[in-house]
């Protein structure tokens, strides 16, 4: 049975995750109000863009584990209507908040982005996640930077 | 496992059960679509019918809006005949008007015997089974029929079977298995016992009722071994024993490769007539090392009989030379292996995958034959086969569960408690884990279809016969392509096969497009369209001729849809616009 963990996360195994934001106390204040508050849609380039992710815990076994309940690896894809995305539009940050908790910052995969908007990610999560999260995303373009985010996510399990 | 049946009985209902809600006609219109807007699709449909040159029918009842334009592309019916399904006879067809005189009888009596023999307005034919004792052939005997004046064609008599839709309980949701067209090959091949696979895993729950060998069709289990505390099986039927399984997933791959089939309990394996060969190298948690892995394969090549196929569902980013030295050993002793690609949404297969010289590595797609979100690509990637992707569905719907790989096993090592849960039931997992075993099966169907193939000719059957999905040729996300069973076998598709292509539009307003064919019973069917101009997604609905939804594909601009028929009849297949 594929495990569905559905404990919400505690305040304070969360915290030790929020230094991760920011720069300084001020900017934090700025990243976390923007993450909390990210809408479902921007508009990007006079189009609506919606941000896609599946996030998911490898548990492929094998000789040496690499990744276990306490990593997940995120993909994450923005989407406009028509499929054609403009250029100069990368995922600069990506976010998991979870129902009761703080962001956890997720730290990008080196690899490109693919046709600019799709970004690989991984992230440490509480020893029981839970299993419904939202994913954030900072992306970048030309015109400045924008926050957006999911619907709620499941987690899911890759054997 | 209450929680597993309540999961199987949704999805089962959302498809298949007649106290289903039943959608209206008027349900397919496409009011997601603007009235101005046009949308412009490409069916392609596979199904099984009793009339032999049946074809896709547009609905026009359905319609109610601006007339909707479909060009008939192509129609072709499938070989009926295969290699292994002749059986000996020859079919001759008369020209009209001619009358059978004795001698003409007589001639064709020195073949052999008239089995059949048809006579009506519409056409002539006779059956011969031809006696090959005296050393004349079928091909002699096709050759001088041919030769004849009276005849119109001869040609091989083929084997016609009942389709081999299995009767397990679940297999309705193993949409992996409809979607290889298994029912199909199933006609032909099953697997012989005398193929071996060992699966280098966590090892076998041989308790369970489809691996115990009570069940019709029983599973057949070599003694294994368990690398780990070094210790051969006592058991091949009961646990504990040496290879005992404790975590569930060499369980689980077991299974997509022999599960017990057509037993009428649970589900079905694709190769299961051949033989398991439990190696567990991999703990309770699913880990272990490197060298356990390889003293697993130096076993497994070293026992009588020795495997044929090697199945591993396991991976690890960093190489070992210890462990690529052991597949380097089992390749040269002739054993296929095949390995996962690894489920880190890399362009990096994992190892052991990514040994090319030996070892054939596996990608996952779901249903929608789109690469898994979390599978690994890249230039090692070599094939991909089912291995479940749920995000092709919203988790708020009963579809989320469909796209899983179901399968008999334990409920497993539970994390939390850190105890193995030993809960017998259908578990749907996803994964390259789950991937890796459907080729590894299809090599054991090669193998029990000619024993004498080398490990480098399975390779290059499988590859070259795969469905080549993405770019033309091999590439990155897909390999060589998806596996197709039925063209690595050779295999009769089925009696009467139908494939035809359709194109149509979708006008906002208008009624979606629906078209009706004829299918046979216990048959499969599969659709697949593709979005040629427009905007949004293309859904497919299955519905019969009670206009009873029986089934959905995912919302995509290239949908499949794959399902299983139970009764003969008229079916209708729609294809709707999506946002």
């Amino acid at each position: 049975m594929r495990a569905r963990a559905g404990l919400a996360a505690s305040m304070a195994a969360l915290a030790v995750f929020c230094g991760t934001l920011g720069h300084g106390e001020g900017t934090e204040d700025r990243t976390l109000a923007q993450v909390r508050n990210a809408p479902l849609t921007v508009a990007i380039e006079g189009r609506p863009a919606t941000l896609e992710a599946h996030l998911w815990v490898n548990l492929l076994p094998g000789p040496q584990v690499r990744s276990n309940s306490s990593v997940a690896r995120i993909a994450a894809k923005l989407r406009v209507p028509d499929g054609v995305f403009p250029v100069n539009i990368a995922i600069a940050r990506l976010w998991l908040v979870f129902p009761t908790g703080e962001p956890v910052q997720a730290t990008l995969s080196p690899q490109p982005q693919s046709e600019g908007v799709r970004a690989l990610a991984t992230a440490t999560l509480p020893q029981h996640p839970p299993a419904k999260v939202w994913v954030v995303a900072e992306i970048k373009s030309d015109a400045g930077g924008l926050f957006i985010r999911t619907t709620e996510t499941t987690l899911q399990i890759a054997r | 496992m209450q929680r597993d049946r309540f999961v199987l009985l949704g999805v089962l209902c959302l498809g298949f059960l007649p106290g289903c809600p039943t959608p209206t006609p008027g349900a397919g219109v496409n009011s997601t679509v603007s009235q101005s807007s046009v949308v412009q699709f490409s069916l392609q449909g596979s199904w099984s019918s009793p009339t032999p040159s049946d074809s896709l029918s547009q609905v026009t009842s359905f319609s109610s809006g601006p007339s909707i334009a479909v060009q008939k592309l192509t129609t072709r019916a499938f070989s009926r005949v295969s290699a292994q399904a002749t059986t000996g006879r020859i079919i001759i067809r008369y020209k009209d008007g001619v009358v059978r005189t004795a001698s003409l009888v007589s001639r064709l009596q020195g073949f052999g015997k008239i089995v059949q023999s048809v006579s009506n307005p519409r056409m002539a034919f006779d059956s011969i089974e031809v006696d090959t004792s005296g050393g004349r052939t079928v091909e002699d005997a096709l050759a001088y029929c041919r030769s004849l004046p009276e005849v119109v064609y001869a040609e091989l008599d083929g084997a016609v079977h009942i389709l081999g839709t299995p009767n397990d309980t679940d297999f309705s949701v193993q949409w992996n298995l409809s979607l290889l067209n298994m029912p199909n090959v199933w006609n032909t091949v099953t697997g012989n016992p005398a193929v071996v696979v060992a699966v280098v895993d966590t090892g076998l729950y041989r308790s369970l009722p489809d691996f115990a060998g009570a069940r019709t069709n029983p599973v057949h289990v070599q003694a294994g071994y368990n690398a780990i505390t070094q210790t051969a099986d006592t058991s091949t039927t009961s646990d504990p024993t040496a290879s005992s399984d404790d975590n569930g997933h060499g369980t689980h791959v077991s299974g997509t490769i022999a599960e017990a089939t057509n037993d009428a309990f649970e589900a079905a394996g694709m190769a299961y007539g051949v033989t398991i060969l439990p190696v567990k190298v991999l703990d309770q948690t699913g880990s272990g090392t490197d060298s356990d892995v390889a003293a697993g394969i130096e076993w497994a090549i070293q026992q009588t009989p020795k495997p044929d196929v090697i199945n591993l569902s396991l991976g690890s980013t960093q190489p070992s030379t210890t462990l690529h030295t052991a597949l380097q050993d089992a390749y040269n002793a002739g054993v296929a292996i095949f390995a996962a690609a690894g489920n880190e949404s890399s362009s990096e297969v994992d190892y052991p995958a990514a040994y090319q010289d030996v070892v054939v590595s596996v990608g996952a797609i779901g249903v929608n034959k789109e690469l898994a979100y979390y599978s690994n690509y890249g230039t090692l990637l070599d094939v991909v086969a089912p291995g479940g992707d749920d995000s092709a569905f919203a988790s708020s719907s009963p579809q989320y569960y469909e796209d899983w790989i179901w399968q008999e096993t334990i409920a497993g090592y539970n994390s939390t408690t850190g105890k193995t849960d030993y809960t017998e039931g259908v578990f749907g997992y996803e994964g390259t884990s789950m991937a890796t075993p459907h080729v590894s099966a299809l090599a054991a169907l090669l193998k029990s279809q000619n024993a004498s193939l080398t490990p480098a000719q399975i390779y290059a059957r499988i590859e070259s016969t795969a469905d080549d999905l993405g770019a033309p040729g091999r590439d990155t996300t897909f390999g060589y392509g998806l596996i197709d069973p039925a063209a690595a076998l050779g295999t009769t598709v089925s009696a009467y096969g139908q494939s035809q292509t359709v194109t149509g539009s979708i006008v906002g307003g208008a009624a979606a497009p629906s078209y009706t064919f004829h299918a046979s019973a216990n048959s499969s069917v599969k659709f697949e369209a593709s979005m040629t101009s427009g905007t949004g997604s293309l859904v497919l609905k299955l519905y019969d001729s009670n206009n009873t939804l029986l089934a959905t594909s995912p919302t995509s601009k290239t949908p499949v849809l794959a399902a299983s028929i139970g009764a003969a009849g008229t079916y209708r297949i729609e294809v709707s616009s999506a946002p």
